[in-house]
């Protein structure tokens, strides 16, 4: 059931107006209900195992609740962990390992007795997984109280709008807005509505016309390739990922919003970012923040000396490329955005040694980072959207013959500009004024910019409807 | 907002035959229909069904001074040849304006390319156009059936059948994108191909049962049927499937693909025919019509 498509708002439409009409605890049950439906119509096989997953973390973070012995807490929470991301490796990693130690054993003459297994991955495993670690962690931090009301932290665990590409949501903050009751708040269906068109733009608009120019480009083999169409797929690819993801991402806090609830920013204009730390800051925000604050920071964090804080740096970065699939291109995608870190963290640490004042960087200077920080991360989503290593070095290869402009570049770097420049322009206006600065001004502009918006959806559909990306994390 | 959707829609109700002539020549089939049975008894009334392969290959004139030249019976031809379509389309067209009607025509020409890509058994690749210009609601249940799988595809056909702006969008978007893109249709069309080439091929065996049905709807109605297979440019079969039905409900094939004196040269976009092809290829299937339909044309009803 994708957030665009008409059978998703039907649903919503039901059930937003039955939840109006219930009572706290009445609400919370019907959203259950329709969190585990709306699981459910991806793939009802795995309803079993987010129940599991849930009915572990439950149980377990109440057991570490009720015990103040340092060591008992921490043998619950790492049972937990272990629970958790045993379920994620079976169904996400153990093909890839399997494959890799059964090639390994072969390059060294020995038998795999490893079982060929055909495992399907859940939709959203990633996403709810780690939301239930942040929560078990959480309590045994005592940054959080258990709940023990089982059917509001199943809730906690479901909650449709964010169940399968998120935000991650922390307890502390969400788990309290599911415990209270909520009330309709004035501005609630106008913000609501602003996320939600936003949202559809980026995703119908932009990322599903990338997609077409994307997987038409990729799919041809890398010798019929020009270095120009392999530039023009890399940017497209850039704002198809980002359109897909921060879409999700932007129409699941307005449904939320639409009832009652606050979800976390997940994205905040990526693309302008002048550096790494920047973009990790602006880019699957959510993500970042569980990394930084459940790996970087127990590693040591920038607290051990250079070599230490560079170590947990890349650490991180490689397990968060893991996370997003089972892949030696996704580990160096990982790999490439700890390295940028490590290393603009060196320039930075002498920029700022050398600089006079410690005025933030403006003007032409901050738009030439810009510019090369973006074209960093596209090379990163060269990496993330490879089959393979081999792939990889096969496109790059391609760019030694020069950038010969094809009949298909030239077509390509029309639709990107068409698609991609009102994006860019509301963003730049955002970027220079403020997030959701268009709820602050008169309401007859957000008319004709909405109207555009839905304008251009309807009369610029894209060649064909693609899945969410991340929908397979 | 929804004001400014309301005012589109109004103006596109408004200019709607004016967007292409595919969509004034799909709000016409019931004016063909009529045309076709103005005269019942005075003329021998044949049908032509297909897209634009056939819109371009036959000659109209032609055929009439080639069938009254042969049979000196006087023809009343009508074309129903929307682009971009194939049989889920036509035999709908079939079915809602010209099936069980009280002047049926006597010949029913069915033009096609591709091999199976226009014959075989696939859902319409304009399911929307279905809902604004061929379907009903009677049509429900063959639309579920063939082309309609899902939920959101039915969804899209109810919004599409009330919507005019919604049913001819990829036509708006095919109008801007020509004049915004450089090379917008040689490069959908690559991408279309490299995706294509991509995908999981057809394992399935490939079925005509639409084209039986078809064919037996206008049997029923005491319809003379012909399949014509046209030139395209490049070679193609003919599935043993489609054989073994015509074969079965005696409907001849007239094989057009290589008619003497038609060469690439006068496929203007390599596809089509221009009119001297279309001439050719028009008086050879008037010869080939000779005895197999002959009956038909020359005692008219």
């Amino acid at each position: 059931m994708l957030f665009n498509s008409y059978y998703f708002w039907l649903f919503f439409a039901v059930v937003a107006v039955l939840y109006w009409r219930l009572p706290h605890r009445g609400q919370n049950q019907l959203l259950l209900v329709a969190s585990y439906y709306f699981y459910g119509c991806w793939d009802w096989r795995f309803l079993g195992l987010i129940a599991t997953s849930t009915t572990i973390d439950y149980f377990i973070a109440l057991a570490i609740g009720r015990t103040a012995n340092r060591k008992r807490r921490k043998q619950l929470m790492l049972l937990s962990m272990s629970a958790s991301l045993g379920i994620l490796g079976f169904f996400k990693y153990f093909g890839f390992f399997s494959r890799e130690l059964e090639g390994m054993l072969h390059g060294l003459g020995m038998p795999s007795l490893i079982p060929r297994l055909d495992i399907l991955l859940p939709v959203g495993i990633s996403f709810y997984t780690f939301q239930t670690m942040s929560y078990t962690i959480d309590v045994y931090r005592r940054q959080c109280k258990p709940t023990r009301n089982y059917l509001d932290f199943a809730l906690f665990v479901s909650f449709f709008p964010q169940l399968v590409a998120g935000p991650i949501e922390r307890a502390s903050h969400f788990l309290p807005q599911i415990l209270k009751p909520r009330v309709y708040r004035e501005g609630d269906f106008a913000h609501g509505l602003y996320m939600i068109i936003v949202g559809l733009f980026q995703k119908v608009f932009v990322a599903d016309t990338m997609a077409a120019l994307v997987n038409g480009v990729f799919a041809k083999p890398a010798a019929d390739l020009q270095g120009s169409e392999i530039l023009l797929a890399t940017y497209a690819f850039a704002f198809q990922i980002y359109g897909d993801f921060a879409g999700y991402s932007s129409i699941a806090r307005g449904v939320a919003r639409w009832l009652g609830f606050d979800l976390m920013v997940n994205f905040r204009r990526p693309y302008f970012a002048a550096s790494p730390s920047e973009f990790w800051q602006r880019w699957h925000i959510s993500l970042s923040q569980w990394l930084r604050d459940y790996l970087y920071i127990p590693l040591g964090g920038n607290r051990g000396g250079n070599w230490n804080t560079n170590r947990n740096l890349l650490l991180t970065m490689l397990l968060g490329g893991l996370w997003h699939g089972a892949n030696w291109t996704f580990i160096a995608w990982g790999a490439f955005h700890g390295l940028l870190l490590v290393v603009y963290r060196q320039f930075e640490s002498r920029a700022t040694a050398h600089r006079k004042n410690s005025e933030p960087i403006a003007g032409w200077d901050r738009f030439a980072r810009q510019v090369l920080m973006f074209h960093l991360i596209c090379f990163g989503w060269l990496l993330f959207r490879a089959d393979s290593m081999t792939q990889v070095v096969e496109w790059l290869n391609v760019f030694r013959s020069g950038l010969v402009i094809t009949p298909l570049a030239k077509m390509m770097l029309g639709m990107i500009v068409f698609c991609v420049s009102p994006l860019l322009v509301f963003e730049l206006w955002e970027e220079h004024y403020s997030s959701g600065e268009l709820l602050r001004r008169h309401w007859a502009l957000r008319a004709a910019v909405y109207a555009t918006a839905v304008q251009l959806m309807i009369y610029f559909p894209p060649p064909m409807a693609s899945q969410f990306i991340y929908f397979q994390f | 907002m929804l004001g400014l959707l309301l005012l589109s829609e109004a103006a596109m109700r408004l200019m709607e035959s004016n967007l292409s002539k595919d969509v004034a020549h799909l709000k016409q089939f019931p004016q063909i229909a009529q045309d076709l049975t103005a005269h019942p008894t005075k003329h021998t009334r044949v049908l032509f069904l297909g897209n634009s392969l056939t819109r371009y290959g036959i000659d109209v004139d032609v055929f009439q001074e080639e069938i009254r030249r042969y049979h000196g019976a006087p023809v009343q031809i009508a074309k129903v040849v929307p682009d971009n379509s194939q049989l889920a389309d036509w035999s709908y067209a079939y079915r809602n304006f010209f099936h069980e009607s009280q002047h049926p025509p006597e010949v029913l020409v069915i033009g096609f390319g591709f091999g199976n890509q226009h014959l075989a058994d696939r859902p319409s690749s304009h399911p929307e156009r279905l809902a604004r210009y061929y379907c009903s609601l009677k049509d429900m249940k063959e639309l579920c059936k063939w082309d309609l799988p899902d939920i959101e595809s039915r969804l899209d056909y109810v919004v599409a059948s009330g919507s005019v702006l919604y049913a001819n969008r990829d036509r708006v978007q095919r109008w801007g994108f020509d004049r915004i893109i450089p090379e917008y249709r040689d490069g959908i069309q690559t991408l279309n191909e490299l995706l294509q080439a991509a995908s999981p091929k057809e394992t399935s065996h490939v079925t005509f049962q639409r084209l039986r049905a078809l064919i037996e709807d206008a049997q029923q109605d005491g319809v003379r049927v012909v399949l014509m297979a046209l030139p395209i440019g490049i070679e193609y079969e003919f599935d043993p499937e489609l054989l073994r039905l015509t074969a079965e409900k005696q409907v001849p094939v007239i094989d057009c693909r290589n008619v003497p004196g038609v060469t690439s040269d006068q496929l203007f976009d390599g596809l089509h025919l221009d009119p001297d092809g279309a001439k050719l290829v028009t008086r050879h299937l008037a010869q080939k019509l000779r005895g197999r339909v002959g009956d038909v044309v020359t005692v008219g009803r």
